[in-house]
Order: C-alpha cells, then sequence, then structure tokens
C-alpha cells in the first residue's frame, strides 16, 4: 500500500535519512526502530508531506505522492500522530477532532465518527466543550489517536506514541492499536520502546544515523546484535 | 558647488545621521519606530536654548543629543522590557506621544512651530554627519559591534556567554536615541523651523525602511539604504510621489529575496577583500 | 462638566470606538494568527473608501460602489499575503512587518498620484438625522456604523468559531506545521484569512466615509495608527479584547478632548498605550482567545 524507495531528507549539510526502501503492506503493523537522531521522525515528516525530500519516491496504493502537498495526502489516507501528540491546546477536545477530520465532506458520518470515539474514550467525552490543554498526557495521546482517526486514514504513522506515558497507559494504547489493525487500519509505528513495537509488529527497520541496517520480523530482530548496536551505538 | 548640489548632500546627510540613529538599535534586533520623536526632542532643545538663552548653537547641538539620548536611556528600561512586535509597538507609540507633546508646549509654538535661530549652513551640517560617521564606524570596530550582533543573532546564547544582554540593548538603544538627537538639531538648524507635525509616525518609518533596505549587518548599510532613499528622487527626475512608489516596491521586493538588505556582511567582506587584492596586484 | 454633558460625551465615545473596532480587529486577525503586525491595514482601509468614492463618482449605484469597495481592499489584502506573508513565513516575524509598510505607502502613494493629496468630498448615503434618546443625541449613521462594526466582528469570531474554514484558521493560529498534518491547506487559509481582513478594513474604511463625508489618501493613517491601539489595549489576538479596545480608546479620545482639549488626546492615547504595553503587554483581557501563548 504505501512504497518507499531510496528515501533521502536533507537539513541543509545534514542527512537525516540516506536512501531508505520501506513498505507498508495493506493491514500490517510495520514499526520503525533506533536510536534519537536515527532519522525516524523525518521519515514521517517526509511521509505526511512536512519535509521536503532530497531524493527517492513514495508511493501511496501505485501513486507518486511525495509531490504532493500534505492536504492531498491526507485526504488519500495518511494520517500522522506526531511526536508529543501537537494536540491543538487552545481548541477545544471536540474542535481537535473537527480538525482532524478537516478535510472530509461527510459531517453526518464524521459526527458518528466522533460519538464512536467518545464511547470508546469516556474521559475525552466528559470534556468535549472544554480547552484540550486540560488533558492530562495520556488523554491528549487518545486524543491525537482519536483525530487521526477520524481523518478516515487507512495508514495511521505514530511517532513514538509512547513517550511519556506511564507502563498502563503504554499499555492500554497498544491494546488499541493492535484493536484498530484487527478492524483494518494499517500502522507505521515508530517507537524507541523495542519491546512494546516489537510485539505488536509484523515486521521492523532498524535505523541507525539515517540508514537502515537492519530489517526483518520482530523474532529475526530480537535475535539481531545490530538491534542492540542501533541503542548502544557500537 | 551649486546651491541645489549643496541642498542634495545636506539633506543626504541628515538622512545618514537619522539612519545611523536608526541602525543602532536594528543591529542589536530592535526595531525603533519612534526615531522621529527623538529627533523632534533633539532639535527642540536644540532650538529652544539657542534662542531663548542665546547659547551658541554647538552647545545647543549637543545639549539637544544629549536630550534626546536620556529620554532614550530613561525608556529604555521600560521599553526594552518588551521584544518583538511589542517593542516596535512601543517605540511607536513613543513617538507618537513625544509628537503630541510638543504640540502642546507653548515655549516653543506648540501647534503654530517654532522659528530657529542659528543657522548651520552646508558646512556645518557636513562636519557634523561625518563626525557622527566617524564615531559609529569607530564604534563598530569595537567589541561592542560584535556584542550588537550576537545579542540580535541569539541574545540567550550571548547571556550564557556572561554577556548583560539587557545593557547591550539599552545601550544601543540610548545611543541610537542620541544620533537621532543630533540629526534632529541638524535640521531645526538647517531648515530654521520646527513644526510638530514634520516629525510624525511616517518619518519614522521612512528612516527604520531606508535602514531595512540597505541593511543592518554593518554600517555601510544605512549610509547606502540613506543614499538611495535621498537621491533616487533625482535620479529619476521624476513626480515625488513616484519616487515613494518605487521606494515602497523595492522594500518589498527586497524584504522577499534578500532579507538582510542590500548590503550584508558578506558582501561587505567581498568588496573590501577584492579592493586589498587589487593593491596587492 | 454636568452630568447630562458627560453622559452625552460617553455616547460620542462609544460611536467613535464603533470605527475603531472594526480595524482592530482587523490588526487583531493578523496578529492572532500570523503573528503579522500588518501595517497595510490603514492603507486597506483607504482603498475601500477611495475606491467606493471613485465608483460613486463614476455615478454607480451605491450597492455598487459599496461593493467596487470591498472587492478593490479584499484585493488589496490578497496581493499583501502574496507578496509579504507568503513568500516570508517562517522568517523574521520583523520582515513582513516591515513589507506591509511597503505596501501601506504603496497604496497611499498610487492614490496621491491617482486623486491628489486634497480631500474627496463623500456624498452623503446615510440618513443624517439625529434621534433623542433620554437627553442623548445620537447621530443616526454612527448608529448604524456601531451596530453594523458589531454584528459584522461577531459574524467573524462565529466563522472563526464554528465553520471549517474558521477552525482551519485556528489550528494554524496555533501551530502551523500540526495544521498541515492534520490536512488543513495553509496555502488556502492564509490567504481566506487575509481576505477577510482586507474586507473588515474595507467596511471599516467605508463606513468612515459616510460618517464623515470625506475621503483622502491619508484617511488611514488616524484610525489605522489608533485600532492598533484599541488592539492592543484589549488584548492581541483577541477578538473580543478589539471591541473592548475599539470602545476604550473611542471613550479616552472623546474624553480627553472634552477636559483637555483637542490638543492632548493624542498625548493620552497613545500614552494610554504606551504604559499599557510595559505594564501589562498582554491587554486587558488577557492572552489570546485565538491562541494561548502565540507571541
Ligand atoms: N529541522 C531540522 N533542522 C536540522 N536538522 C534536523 C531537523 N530535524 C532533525 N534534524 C536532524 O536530523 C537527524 C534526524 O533527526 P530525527 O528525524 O528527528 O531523528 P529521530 O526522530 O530518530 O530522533 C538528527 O541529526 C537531527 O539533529
Ligand atoms: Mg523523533
Amino acid at each position: 500500500m504505501l512504497e518507499v524507495e531510496n528515501l533521502t531528507v536533507r537539513y541543509g549539510r545534514i542527512t537525516a535519512l540516506a536512501e531508505l526502501d520501506l513498505a507498508v503492506p495493506e493491514g500490517r503493523i510495520v514499526t520503525v526502530l533506533g536510536a534519537n537522531g536515527a532519522g525516524k521522525s523525518s521519515l514521517l515528516k517526509a511521509l505526511i508531506g512536512l519535509t521536503p525530500i532530497a531524493g527517492g519516491a513514495i508511493r501511496w496504493k501505485g501513486e507518486a505522492i511525495h509531490r504532493r502537498p500534505a492536504s492531498e495526502r491526507v485526504k488519500a489516507g495518511l494520517a500522522l500522530v506526531p511526536e508529543g501528540r501537537r494536540i491543538l491546546v487552545s481548541m477545544t477536545v471536540e474542535d481537535n477532532l473537527k480538525v482532524g477530520a478537516y478535510h472530509r465532506d461527510d459531517p453526518a458520518q464524521v459526527a458518528r465518527e466522533i460519538d464512536a470515539i467518545y464511547q470508546r474514550f469516556p474521559n475525552l467525552a466528559e470534556r468535549r466543550f472544554q480547552k484540550a490543554s486540560c488533558l492530562s498526557g495520556g488523554e491528549q495521546q487518545m486524543l491525537a489517536v482519536g483525530r487521526a482517526l477520524v481523518s478516515g486514514s487507512s495508514l495511521m504513522m505514530l511517532d513514538e506514541p509512547s513517550l511519556g506515558l506511564s507502563p498502563i497507559i503504554i499499555a492500554r494504547l497498544f491494546e488499541l492499536l493492535v484493536e484498530l489493525n484487527k478492524g483494518g487500519l494499517a500502522l507505521l509505528l515508530v517507537e524507541q520502546n523495542t519491546n512494546m513495537a516489537l510485539s505488536v509488529a509484523h515486521e521492523g527497520h532498524v535505523l541507525k544515523l539515517g540508514r537502515k541496517i537492519a530489517h526483518g520480523t520482530p523474532q529475526q530482530l530480537l535475535a539481531d546484535a545490530r538491534l542492540q548496536e542501533a541503542y548502544l551505538g557500537g | 558647488m551649486s546651491g541645489y548640489g549643496e541642498a542634495i548632500l545636506v539633506m543626504l546627510a541628515i538622512n545618514i545621521v537619522v539612519a545611523l540613529a536608526g541602525y543602532l538599535p536594528l543591529a542589536a534586533g530592535q526595531l525603533n519606530l519612534g526615531i522621529a520623536g527623538f529627533m523632534a526632542v533633539g532639535g527642540y532643545t536644540s532650538a529652544y536654548l539657542t534662542s531663548a538663552y542665546h547659547l551658541p548653537m554647538g552647545v545647543g547641538m549637543a545639549a539637544g543629543a544629549a536630550a534626546a539620548g536620556l529620554l532614550g536611556l530613561l525608556v529604555a528600561v521600560p521599553v526594552l522590557r518588551t521584544s518583538g512586535i511589542y517593542l516596535a509597538l512601543a517605540t511607536f507609540a513613543l513617538g507618537q506621544v513625544i509628537q503630541a507633546a510638543f504640540l502642546n508646549i507653548e515655549a516653543v509654538g506648540a501647534a503654530a512651530g517654532y522659528p530657529v535661530k542659528p543657522y548651520a549652513g552646508f558646512t556645518v551640517v557636513l562636519s557634523v554627519a561625518f563626525g557622527v560617521l566617524v564615531a559609529v564606524l569607530l564604534l563598530s570596530r569595537t567589541r561592542f559591534a560584535l556584542l550588537l550582533t550576537a545579542t540580535k543573532n541569539d541574545p540567550l546564547v550571548t547571556e550564557l556567554f556572561g554577556v548583560d544582554v539587557r545593557a547591550i540593548r539599552v545601550a544601543a538603544f540610548s545611543l541610537g536615541a542620541l544620533i537621532a538627537g543630533i540629526g534632529g538639531a541638524l535640521y531645526a538648524h538647517h531648515y530654521s523651523y520646527l513644526e510638530p507635525q514634520n516629525f510624525n509616525i511616517m518619518l519614522s518609518v521612512y528612516i527604520a525602511l531606508y535602514v531595512l533596505l540597505g541593511g543592518t549587518q554593518t554600517v555601510a548599510g544605512p549610509i547606502v539604504g540613506a543614499a538611495f532613499f535621498t537621491l533616487l528622487p533625482e535620479l529619476l527626475r521624476a513626480g515625488s510621489h513616484w519616487r515613494f512608489v518605487i521606494f515602497a516596491v523595492l522594500i518589498i521586493l527586497v524584504m522577499a529575496v534578500r532579507p538582510e538588505g542590500l548590503i550584508t556582511g558578506a558582501l561587505a567582506r567581498r568588496l573590501r577583500f577584492g579592493k586589498r587584492r587589487e593593491a596587492a596586484s | 462638566m454636568s452630568g447630562a454633558v458627560f453622559a452625552q460625551q460617553l455616547v460620542n465615545g462609544i460611536m467613535l470606538g464603533g470605527i475603531y473596532m472594526l480595524i482592530a480587529v482587523a490588526f487583531t486577525l493578523a496578529i492572532g494568527v500570523l503573528n503579522f503586525l500588518n501595517f497595510s491595514i490603514p492603507g486597506i482601509f483607504m482603498v475601500g473608501a477611495i475606491a467606493t468614492w471613485r465608483a460613486l463618482e463614476n455615478g454607480w449605484p451605491w450597492v455598487g460602489a459599496i461593493a467596487a469597495g470591498l472587492l478593490a481592499a479584499g484585493v488589496a489584502s490578497y496581493l499583501v499575503e502574496r507578496f509579504t506573508y507568503r513568500w516570508m513565513r517562517g522568517l523574521d516575524h520583523e520582515i513582513p512587518l516591515v513589507s506591509s509598510l511597503g505596501f501601506l505607502i504603496l497604496f497611499e502613494n498610487l492614490v496621491l498620484i491617482g486623486y491628489g493629496s486634497d480631500q474627496q468630498t463623500f456624498p452623503a448615503l446615510m440618513p443624517d438625522f439625529n434621534i433623542r434618546v433620554a437627553g442623548l443625541v445620537i447621530g443616526t449613521g454612527q448608529l448604524i456604523s456601531l451596530v453594523l462594526a458589531l454584528v459584522l466582528v461577531i459574524a467573524a469570531s462565529g466563522l472563526l468559531e464554528r465553520t471549517r474554514i474558521g477552525r482551519g484558521i485556528r489550528a494554524v493560529a496555533e501551530n502551523a506545521d500540526t495544521a498541515t498534518i492534520l490536512g488543513v491547506e495553509i496555502h488556502r487559509v492564509v490567504p481566506a484569512l487575509f481576505i477577510l481582513i482586507g474586507l473588515l478594513s474595507g467596511v471599516s474604511g467605508i463606513l468612515f466615509a459616510m460618517n464623515y463625508l470625506q475621503v483622502s489618501a491619508f484617511m488611514g493613517h488616524e484610525i489605522g495608527l489608533k485600532g492598533i491601539a484599541a488592539m492592543v489595549i484589549g488584548g492581541m489576538g483577541n477578538i473580543w479584547g478589539a471591541i473592548l479596545g475599539g470602545l476604550l480608546i473611542g471613550l479616552i479620545e472623546v474624553l480627553s478632548i472634552a477636559f483637555f482639549g483637542a490638543n492632548r488626546a493624542d498625548i493620552c492615547v497613545y500614552g494610554a498605550l504606551l504604559l499599557l504595553l510595559v505594564v501589562r503587554p498582554e491587554g486587558l483581557l488577557g492572552g489570546s482567545a485565538i491562541v494561548r501563548e502565540k507571541l
């Protein structure tokens, strides 16, 4: 469904991502692992269209999309839950969800989906007309996921969603992700929390300083010394 | 030299002085939209002291500069608590208040205007302007200039290096005000008449704009900006409004494609380097 | 000053504030969403009024003339977006500010070249009679302006609160990157906002011309600059603050003229602005309703 070929991202002279190949087949969970600065966020930002690419191609359902603006990519079915969640704290919980559905022209259906999200997350429902700044970290993460859901996406990309959450909340979050995936949603999951990510993923890629150093099933990667190396910087 | 040529040069000299007044705070990252107010303080102070107390013009001008600088120092402390847009707004408000204040001071003619007696001719204006220019050039070779740039580029890091960023800002702002006072005094004594309306917000705006057009990375920037602004109508020989139209279009274009202004530090270095190479060969 | 005279002055101040309100809202939208102190607004105000005046001179019916004025103001504001904000997005906030000053000079001098610097007479379009309520004299023209201004501001606020484009604008206001990844088309939302800003400025210019029956190239200066003061006093980025600030500036101006004379009014108005910037830069209504911590 998503195919990335030879993708390169640069910031001035810094090469954040070099010639990366990666694919997310329909309905799968693919994880990208790596230490800080490995280029994981750059990958997701390039995929959604926030960061321009310096080379390579991004194909979505067979079409090259790397020259399209972010708004069209979102419309085509990509969604990003960004690092640090990026909730719009000056807006209400409800408005955050509505902005998530910004490009959609079916308000009745959107309203039903928003209701479904409230049913899933009663905490959000209670605070729907309050500023999102009053939410806890866990609730904000749920809102960020909910926001990506109402965009009607078929691939949800998550940038370190477990960051800063308590173990209980992390466990709940991953349960949710698995459940969403069972419902047919493909996931591209960027994590530093290797064990959690590999416990849910179908396959994984390991990045180090912008280059892919390993690729395989969770079992293969857990047995692979290069995974440890990616984090220990060896 | 012809009277016409002299008139242009005098205008250029005064414009360069006030450009330098706008340049100093801008070099530290502060957009002062109240320069005209400080010019008014310098001009009126000098005019009053020379007319009412018959002080010599030099003393009057020095007092005008001091008054403007002192006022700058006084307001710098509260005004520089703000930064960015707030600072631009605060200086704008200050300029408006000063202009409105002179509209009410009967001792200097209030709204009717104030005739200024001692006359500063061509030589005086050009000498004083030259003096100011040399002083700013000397200043630009000291550590102070580096600190200005550092303050502008990254105040936090500069602070970490143990520099009192606040003091640098206050100094740049007050020095600018002082120079604006000199510019105002030159204006007063050359044109021999002061009216509060002369020192309106648009004057401040034009000064800020031609400094930015020239560039705030080197002293050459404001000079080029002032020269450009002064000489453009003479070069064009077009109606005076067209001059502003062209100026406005240039400002918009320069800000879009080269926001550092026409003269950048790199360009100035390259020119200087080129000259040295020529001299060597 | 007797109680009745004072009450009359209060009424006059509020009426004057109605004119400042619209332009303060235009400024506050630009600051609140884009962090852009848009000095071209007084120029757009003037463009709206001048275009309406020209159309009337050419014998257009007044509905058409007003439409022409609004169109001109909208186009002018769009040009400002095209050549200031769009080129410089993400750069130093001072750069668009400087370019917007460039546009102010450009608009004014083009009008000077076209129509000279004289005040031009603007034909009377509104019924010019006074209503008396409880001994107070209220000009109908001013009253209509005040009501219209309030209606427009409330409509603009509703647009921001309840519509899709309004949510997009607020999302961009808080964080342009986040808005982008959520699929908000910044390249559509921002021009739309500029056109809204242009229309509000244009309406305000046309209302001003209708009330004072004259237009000129520099008509935007005083009003525009007081609009800035109103915006700051209310709280930058806050629409309701702009309304409050507009009314306050109107009152300060009228009352200071009454108590200290016309020449002292600017000292009071801009003195209040300066004082506020120093002691409470966030304005009376605190931070911004559009954005929390933008500046
Ligand atoms: N906006 C930016 N400008 C310059 N360099 C950046 C920028 N964003 C990231 N980088 C650099 O790119 C590299 C990869 O960063 P990033 O993609 O954020 O990695 P990760 O998400 O894996 O921690 C790092 O060296 C980082 O410093
Ligand atoms: Mg990251």
